[in-house]
Parts: structure tokens; C-alpha cells; sequence
């Protein structure tokens, strides 16, 4: 299993697996597992058109790969951004499909590209391989900071000068390099199931960024040892056992998340189940607003970090605070919180510590304040992206409602390109009489 | 009235059987992913129809491997993977990604396991080739009834819950607000969407299936902002491309390089990509001209809708 071509693979599959490990890392963390898809995909037929050419695949293969990512980030600036997706990819693939048609011997070989030949790797493909991976781990380390920031806040990277296009179209571009590596030895599949199955179930395991990498890598490792070793044992194709892998990996992943959710707030919660928090939580899935998600335990945990950074004391309160707050998906008033810590947590926190507590939140920008025109200032959490939402207030009982709405995102967004300021938040409220009241009326 | 359309259709266009079956079919099966691709442009699950029509390939293959039609392997593999992809949690914005590219990965592992051991088994590559990129002509008369059923099946589940569906798909929060069950809807819309992917697969081939549904949907959708028009008008699109794709298709067993006719999937793609762009031009003209306007100074003005 280690003697003469063997060696080749497992060299050429190491190095694809560990750039997958980094880049697929910041693929899923900006949730662009389509264009990791579409890329490596669509570039197939960059491959098909360098044999009718006559130019080496790998020039073939970077063309296209390159091109399609640029169409992506192009497109997908206006419009919507899966559609612009999904549209490159197919035109590339019916393009394949054109030169396919063309050049009849090439028909077998359109297995190995989609599939992977992991094991047919000859020496004179690994330097090539080593070097475009080189330049892939180097360009996400010199990128590290900004890429981070603009795939978590892009807003706040805004706000910082760094261009969320601009990072999207650097990012889409490392992904291309990767492709344009991988695919020639390993198939569009592999490196797709590496760069989604592999970082997803590193993800579960753990929120801190540097280590969940670390993780990633380590997986798909582990996934392409196992895969070649058993596709050698039994003949079948690689991509087969590496697809199984990672959606094992990332299957075991979620049941691990899943445990921990379960075990970890439920321990100090009292036995009581909790009164629904009027009717707030109406705008809201059903299965949105049962008890709490892992973004929430995220809250939590960050917000205890960034305190004990910032060199706060621990209280019980605070904890107590925190924990009501993480559970909480709209804004509360001290007073709110105050009755809430009282009923439901059975602790009774003074306003005047309450208020101490939300300062300090506020301060490290954990929490924070929502103008709705009332008597007081409502605290909420700061959420991240993708939960996002503004304020219904009804003016008669006072009632705040959570709502989101893509299109409004959307109308900002453009707006804020047109207007002669640099936007970093919004904030909505609309004011009205909620249904209740309105029909009282 | 034919010497003078000549050069457009070839001879013999109107004659062949195989152009029939072509015309009708292609026609069907734009008209129902044109209509279910709407919602999948709305609910932003283009990933996930482009998953089905990769997943038809491990469906496709396994029929292959087995020796039944290519359209139950279509169908009953994108039936499972729509369960599956329900089960991890499709329907939740956050992870719906991660849910359909690990089913993806997994799905294609399955289908690069079949074909494998269908051309060990037969010596063949052939297969390969035709369940990926497909071909309208190909299409036998036998599947005709089955494909008529299921395109009757789709249109038939879309319809029935047309409203509760639109409303859940522009915004869910109303949606179960108004006691929509929207978890149940978005699953019978994910069967739909299976169902209609494995119809398109059947025709223009798994791996380009995406195009017919996403294509036409996007373009109508940059034309008008009304559902029922948007419907039609994807309908339209989808089968102007297709019938269009047809014809260009036939007539390309005349042109170079090889005389063996260009794919007839090639052209409808193309079509279908160049419909999307064009589609964007109104757009910006509007933005320019309110770029324009906003230069000089003017009042703030609510968007007008065209």
C-alpha cells in the first residue's frame, strides 16, 4: 500500500487535503459552499476545452476556474447571489458539454475528472500541486484578519475600509487556485466533499477559529488516509469513500452539538418549563423560538470571554443576566429583566446592578440599546448576521415585536450606496397598534 | 412559406419523430420548472435544486446499474435526498448550506460508486456521458406518459398550495403567523422541486438540470415584480429556450467542426444564460437613470415599482 505509485498519491491527496482543511474553513464560514461547488464543477470544462486545444488541462483548468469565479462575484454583485451562481456554473458545464461533443476520445476521461483518479497520480504532478497549494495557505494567512472580519461583520469590516466585494472576489479567486490544483488530480468531487464535510464538522466541535482550522485539516486528513486506503483494499472509487466520510464526519459533528446543547443550560434551568414570553415570540418560526440554539450558547460563552478579557469581575448576577439574555431573541427593558430574573431564574438582582450590568455590556459592544420611542431604553443581545432584525412597537400596550424582512435589508443596502454617508448600522422601528389592540379599538 | 423558413429549419425539422417527442417534452418540462423555479429563486434554494440535479446522477446511475429506466432513478433518488436534506434542516437559513452540500457530497459519492461499477460490469463509458449531459432527442416514447404524469403531479401539488406557499417564501415569519404551516409546505414545495429536477434531468441531463430551473425563474423575476406574471413569463422563457434549443440543435448536424450536431443541452443553457442577462438590462437602465437623477439634487423619492 506504501510501494512506487501509491507514495504519489498519498502525497499529492495530504496536500490537497490540508488546503481544503484552511480554505474550506472560511467557505463555509461565509457560506459560499455553492460557488466551492460551482468552481471546482464549472471548471471541468476548462479541462475538456485544453485537450481540444491542445494546452496543458492545468491551463485550461485555471482559465476557467478563474473565469467562473469572477462571473460569480460579478453577477452575484446585483442580483441574487445563488442564481448568479447556479447560471456560471451551467453555462460553464454546457460549454463542457459542447467541447465534449467535439472531441471524441476524450469521453472516458470525464469520469476521472468528475470522480477523482487519486490513484493514477504520477511524480511529475506533485510540484505543480505543492506550489499552487503554497500560494492558496499563503494567500488565507496574508488575508487571516480582513477575511475573518468581513466574513463574520461585514459591516463592521466596512466600516474599517476593508471592501466586502473586494474580499468576496479574493476569496472566490484563492478558491479558483484551489481548484485549479485539486481538480486535475483528484476530481471536482473530493475537493468539494474536503471543503464542506470537513471544516462543517470542525465547526460543531468548537467556536474558537484558530483551533476549529487546526480541526478541519486534522479531518480531512484523516478522511483521505482512510478513503485511499480503502479504495485500495477495494477497488471502488475514492470520491465514493471521501463523500461518505465527510458526511459522516459532519453527521458525528451535529450529534456532538446536539449533546452539548442539550446537557449544557439545561442542568441549571429549573424544572418549571418556561412561560412563553408573551407574545413576542409570535413573529417567529415555531421551531425558531423553542428553547435555544447554538448561536445562543455562543452569545453566552463570547460574552463571558470578552468580560473576564476585559478584566470584569464574575458575579452571579451577571451570569444569571447573561443566561436570560442569551435565551432572549428581542429587547428587554431593566425592568423587564429584572421581573424576568425574579420569576424565572428565582434570583432577585437589584435594578440599580442590573443597569451596572447592562453598561458594562454595552461597553464591550455585547449588548445594545433599542430607541423605541418608550419611556425606557430597551438592551438586546448583538446578534450576528444572519439574525438581524428591527422593532414593531405597538404605542397602545407597549408590546415590542421582533421582524426581519430580506427585501427591506436589501432596499438599505442599496440606499446606503446612493447616499453621501458611510453606513455601519441601521436601526428600524415602526410604530402602530398590534392586532390585539387594533381590534379592541 | 418552407422554401422561405429553409435556413431556419432544416429539412426534415418538421417530419422527425424524434423532433416531435422533443418539441412536446421540452416544452412540458420547461413549463413546470419554469413555474417551480420561481419559488426556488424566491426562497433562495437554488443550491438545493442544483443538489437534486447532481443527486439525479447517483439516481440515475444506480437505475442504470440495476437495468430500470433513468427517470424512476431520477425520481426516487431526488425523493430521498429531499428527505434527507428536510431532516438535517434544510428549511432554516443558518446551515441550510452546510445541509445540502454535505447531502450533495455524499449523493455524488454514491453516483461515482454506481457508475463505476456499471462500466466495470459492462466495459462502457457511454453511460457516464449520457445520464450528465443528457439529450432531448433521446427521450423514447415509453417515458412519455410517465413524464407527462409527473409534470401533471407537480404542477398539480404547486398549484394546491400556491398561496400559502408564495406568502411563506417572501416571508415566513408572517407566514406562520397567519397559521401557515410552513414547515409542511416547505417540505411538499422540496418533493416539487425534486420531482421537477428529475424532469429536467431527464432532458437536458443531471448536471445542467439547474439551468431550466433557476434560469428562467431569475430573468422573470428581474422583469417583473407581480407572481402570477412572473410564472408565465418563466414559463415562456423556459420553453422559448427550449424549442429554440431544439431547432438550433437540428440544425447544427450541418455545422463544423464534426457532422454529428452539436449538443442540443448546450444550446438551451446558453439560451437560458443569455435570457438572464439580457433580462438585467431594464434594471440598469433604471439604476443609471436614477443614478443621474440623484446627481443633481432632488428630493428623496420612494422607489417607484414599474
Amino acid at each position: 500500500m506504501f510501494s512506487g505509485f501509491m507514495v504519489n498519491a498519498w502525497e499529492v491527496a495530504s496536500i490537497v487535503a490540508v488546503v481544503a482543511g484552511i480554505v474550506g474553513f472560511f467557505t463555509v464560514m461565509r457560506g459560499s459552499a455553492f460557488a466551492a461547488h460551482a468552481i471546482p464543477n464549472g471548471s471541468f470544462a476548462g479541462a475538456a476545452g485544453a485537450g481540444l486545444v491542445g494546452v496543458s488541462t492545468l491551463v485550461g483548468l485555471g482559465v476557467f476556474s478563474l473565469g467562473g469565479a469572477l462571473t460569480i462575484g460579478l453577477l452575484g454583485r446585483r442580483g441574487r447571489h445563488d442564481v448568479a451562481t447556479a447560471l456560471a456554473l451551467v453555462a460553464m458545464l454546457a460549454l463542457g458539454a459542447l467541447f465534449l461533443s467535439f472531441s471524441v476520445e476524450y469521453a472516458p476521461e470525464v469520469y476521472s475528472l468528475l470522480f477523482g483518479e487519486v490513484l493514477g497520480i504520477s511524480p511529475n504532478e506533485i510540484a505543480p500541486t505543492a506550489i499552487l497549494g503554497a500560494l492558496c495557505i499563503v494567500a488565507t494567512a496574508v488575508l487571516y484578519r480582513p477575511l475573518m472580519l468581513s466574513s463574520l461583520l461585514p459591516e463592521v469590516g466596512e466600516a474599517r475600509g476593508i471592501s466586502s466585494f473586494r474580499m468576496e472576489m479574493l476569496f472566490l479567486a484563492i478558491l479558483a487556485l484551489a481548484t485549479t490544483m485539486t481538480v486535475p488530480v483528484v476530481g471536482t468531487l473530493l475537493i468539494f466533499s474536503l471543503m464542506i464535510g470537513a471544516p462543517a464538522a470542525a465547526r460543531s466541535f468548537t467556536d474558537r477559529p484558530l483551533v476549529a482550522m487546526a480541526l478541519s485539516v486534522a479531518i480531512a486528513l484523516l478522511a483521505v488516509w482512510s478513503a485511499i486506503a480503502a479504495s485500495y483494499e477495494t477497488n471502488y472509487p475514492v470520491g465514493f469513500f471521501v463523500g461518505t466520510i465527510s458526511a459522516g464526519a459532519y453527521a458525528l459533528g451535529r450529534a456532538w452539538a446536539w449533546r452539548r446543547r442539550r446537557r449544557g443550560p439545561a442542568a441549571d434551568r429549573p424544572a418549571s418549563p418556561r412561560e412563553p414570553p408573551r407574545a413576542s415570540a409570535r413573529l417567529y418560526h415555531p421551531h425558531m423560538s423553542d428553547a435555544r440554539t447554538a448561536s445562543d450558547d455562543d452569545w453566552a460563552e463570547r460574552a463571558e470571554r470578552r468580560l473576564a478579557a476585559a478584566g470584569r469581575k464574575r458575579g452571579g448576577a451577571r451570569r444569571a443576566l447573561l443566561e436570560l439574555l442569551a435565551g432572549e431573541r428581542c429587547a428587554l427593558t431593566a425592568v423587564e429583566i429584572e421581573q424576568r430574573l425574579r420569576t424565572h431564574e428565582g434570583r432577585a438582582v437589584s435594578r440599580a446592578s442590573i443597569y451596572r450590568i447592562l453598561d458594562e455590556l454595552e461597553e464591550l459592544a455585547l449588548v445594545q440599546r433599542v430607541e423605541t420611542g418608550q419611556a425606557m431604553v430597551r438592551y438586546e443581545r448583538v446578534c450576528e448576521r444572519e439574525e438581524h432584525h428591527h422593532h414593531l412597537v405597538c404605542d397602545a400596550c407597549g408590546l415590542v415585536m421582533p421582524f426581519s424582512d430580506p427585501g427591506l435589508e436589501r432596499a438599505i443596502t442599496s440606499l446606503s450606496e446612493r447616499v453621501p454617508l458611510t453606513v455601519s448600522e441601521h436601526e428600524i422601528v415602526l410604530h402602530g397598534a398590534c392586532r390585539d389592540c387594533a381590534a379592541a379599538a | 412559406m418552407s422554401h422561405f423558413l429553409a435556413p431556419i429549419f432544416a429539412p426534415g425539422f418538421f417530419q422527425s419523430e424524434a423532433v416531435h417527442i422533443a418539441l412536446a417534452v421540452g416544452a412540458l418540462v420547461a413549463l413546470v420548472t419554469g413555474v417551480v423555479g420561481v419559488f426556488t429563486v424566491v426562497r433562495g434554494q437554488s443550491f438545493a435544486g442544483e443538489a437534486f440535479g447532481d443527486l439525479g446522477t447517483a439516481g440515475g446511475s444506480g437505475a442504470y446499474l440495476v437495468g430500470v429506466g433513468t427517470l424512476w432513478g431520477f425520481v426516487l433518488g431526488n425523493v430521498i435526498a429531499a428527505g434527507a436534506m428536510e431532516a438535517i434542516g434544510v428549511q432554516r437559513a443558518r446551515g441550510r448550506d452546510l445541509a445540502t452540500g454535505t447531502v450533495l457530497g455524499a449523493g455524488i459519492g454514491l453516483a461515482a460508486l454506481f457508475l463505476y461499477l456499471y462500466t466495470s460490469e459492462h466495459s462502457t463509458t457511454g453511460a457516464t456521458v449520457t445520464i450528465l449531459f443528457g439529450s432531448v432527442f433521446a427521450i423514447s416514447s415509453t417515458t412519455i406518459p410517465l413524464i407527462v404524469l409527473l409534470g401533471a403531479l407537480v404542477l398539480a401539488i404547486v398549484l394546491t398550495i400556491y398561496r400559502p406557499l408564495l406568502l411563506s417564501s417572501v416571508n415566513a415569519e408572517i407566514a406562520s403567523a397567519r397559521g401557515i404551516p410552513v414547515r409542511l409546505i416547505g417540505a411538499l414545495y422540496l418533493l416539487a422541486l425534486a420531482l421537477a429536477a428529475a424532469l429536467a434531468a431527464i432532458t437536458i441531463g443531471t448536471i445542467l438540470s439547474t439551468a431550466l430551473i433557476v434560469g428562467p425563474a431569475a430573468s422573470a423575476l428581474r422583469l417583473t415584480r407581480r407572481p402570477l406574471t412572473a410564472l408565465l413569463s418563466a414559463a415562456c422563457i423556459g420553453v422559448g429556450a427550449m424549442w429554440l434549443g431544439i431547432v438550433l440543435a437540428y440544425d447544427s448536424y450541418r455545422w463544423p467542426p464534426v457532422d454529428q450536431g452539436w449538443p442540443v443541452s448546450f444550446f438551451v443553457v446558453t439560451l437560458v444564460f443569455v435570457a438572464y442577462l439580457l433580462s438585467g438590462l431594464p434594471e440598469a437602465k433604471r439604476a443609471r437613470r436614477a443614478q443621474r437623477r440623484s446627481a443633481a439634487p432632488a428630493p428623496a423619492r420612494p422607489a417607484s415599482p414599474s
